[in-house]
């Protein structure tokens, strides 16, 4: 009987949780076997304050099945690592965005389809369904991650300086019920904002960490077009429910629309669907529609990305005034027919938020 | 869809993980340092797809690891006892690393 027979018995001891035993971790440092009884000695670096009593108990009870061995005496050093061990990327320790339920951000290839005028109005519509559907308190929020040009604030009639809080956190501008941040708010609009990637990430952190947000039921994300800086730094700084893909008709929108949604797919972050905007003109007088840019780019591009194809929403005066003004469509207008296309595509993004 | 783990721990000085469909996996800190996807480690490449910049491949002996930091949905960064700390490591990465054992 040897020292070696303990090895051989504590290899079949698995760490608990995996199917791979303490030995093969590397985990027991010290085994010896004085006339009956066993000495085990183990370091773990596992914060979890029940993981030494149930070793101790599943190595007993093999070395004790053991005619040879009498007594085990069993010594566990725990040697914690020098942080938690699954924290978020920014912020270390604290969990990003704790009383935001759901985040979703409203991504293109292309520039200049509507994103924020989407981003919006799907802010503004959410809180109108909710509200009229369970006159619950719904909230809502919307970021604007586009920090070179932000339009948000214009969009949505949100303006003033967000409030220092603290030193280190600031107050959303409220709009329509809408909590709002963007580079729009901190800087006039006259100071064109000149940085490298690096800044656009801190940005983005700080608009998560350093923003007081309060409870949300949903954050919308508007982000710029593409694939760069802004939409990596987001989808490493919060762990986002998914991700709205908004695309016009026609062939230059439709092929970057793809490429600006498969990045979603190598960061796991689920593609919830695709919004087909300036989809249509309606003549309102003979009810005849004019494809301006095409038909079928939407549809083909949710196909594509097997994902729901949310709706098409058509090109009209209207959302444009809104923009101009400050008072988006859902909000001036709820009725109309564009309200209305775009309140059926915040309602299914609600249902497959779930 | 892509790989994810139900979860992650560093057991020892190994990164133990379970995926979804049950399998585990299990990577030394020495040959996850060793493949870190850091431009550091590995280089960047041009558009001639000329590598510049990285480490010689060499032995990392000594090597612990101190702590693993979450990143997004789909990745997470492994801080190392010699001050190395820019690899992303994503779940589809450390998946085909065990695939290559």
């Amino acid at each position: 009987m040897s020292d070696k027979i303990i090895t051989e018995l504590l290899k079949k001891v698995n760490y608990p949780g995996f199917s791979r035993d303490i030995v093969s971790f590397g985990l027991v440092h010290d085994t010896k076997l004085e006339k009956e009884k066993a000495f085990v000695k183990l370091e773990i670096n596992s914060g979890d304050p029940t993981l030494p009593t149930k070793l101790k108990e599943d190595i007993e009870k093999i070395l004790l099945s053991d005619s040879a061995i009498k007594d085990v005496e069993v010594l566990i050093a725990v040697k914690k690592q020098s942080a938690n061990n699954q924290t978020q990327e920014s912020g270390e320790n604290t969990a990003i965005l704790p009383g935001v339920k759901k985040i979703v951000a409203i991504a293109s290839g292309k520039g200049g389809v509507g994103k924020s005028t989407m981003a919006v109005n799907l802010a503004c519509a959410v809180e109108q369904i909710v509200q009229k559907d369970t006159s619950s308190n719904f909230k809502v929020g919307l970021m604007d991650c586009d920090v070179y040009g932000p339009s948000v604030p214009l969009l949505i009639g949100a303006s003033g300086q967000p409030q220092a809080l603290g030193e280190n956190l600031i107050a959303p501008v409220e709009s329509y019920g809408v909590k709002v941040m963007s580079m729009g708010l901190l800087v006039d609009e006259e100071t064109p904002v000149v940085w490298r990637g690096p800044m656009v990430m801190k940005t983005i952190q700080q608009f998560a960490g350093n923003v007081e947000w309060g409870e949300l039921d949903i954050l919308f994300i508007d982000l710029p077009p593409g694939t760069g800086d802004a939409q990596l730094s987001l989808a490493q700084t919060m762990p986002l429910d998914g991700v709205v893909i908004v695309t016009t008709p026609q062939k230059a929108a439709v092929d970057v629309a793809r490429r600006g949604a498969r990045m979603f797919e190598k960061v796991n972050v689920p593609i919830l669907g695709v919004i087909e905007n300036m989809s249509f003109l309606l003549n309102e007088e003979t009810n005849e529609k004019s494809y301006l840019f095409g038909q079928g780019g939407g549809p083909t591009t949710a196909q594509a990305l097997s994902t729901a194809f949310l709706g098409e929403i058509p090109i009209h005066e209207e959302i444009r005034m809104g923009g101009d003004h400050g008072i988006p469509i859902t909000k001036s207008n709820p009725d109309h027919y564009a309200s209305e296309a775009i309140c059926s595509v915040a309602k299914e993004i609600i249902e497959l938020l779930g | 869809m892509l790989s994810q783990p139900s979860r992650f721990e560093v057991v020892g000085n190994t990164l133990a993980l379970q995926w979804l469909d049950g399998e585990e996996t299990y990577l030394d800190a020495s040959e996850l340092r060793a493949n870190s996807p850091s431009a550091e480690n590995k280089g960047e490449v041009d558009i001639f797809g000329k590598v510049s910049g990285g480490e010689a491949p060499r032995e990392h002996l000594d090597i612990k690891i101190l702590k693993v930091v979450q990143v997004g949905n789909y990745a997470i960064r492994i801080h190392f006892s010699d001050g190395h700390s820019t690899g992303i490591y994503s779940w589809d990465y450390l998946k085909s690393l065990s695939n290559l054992k």
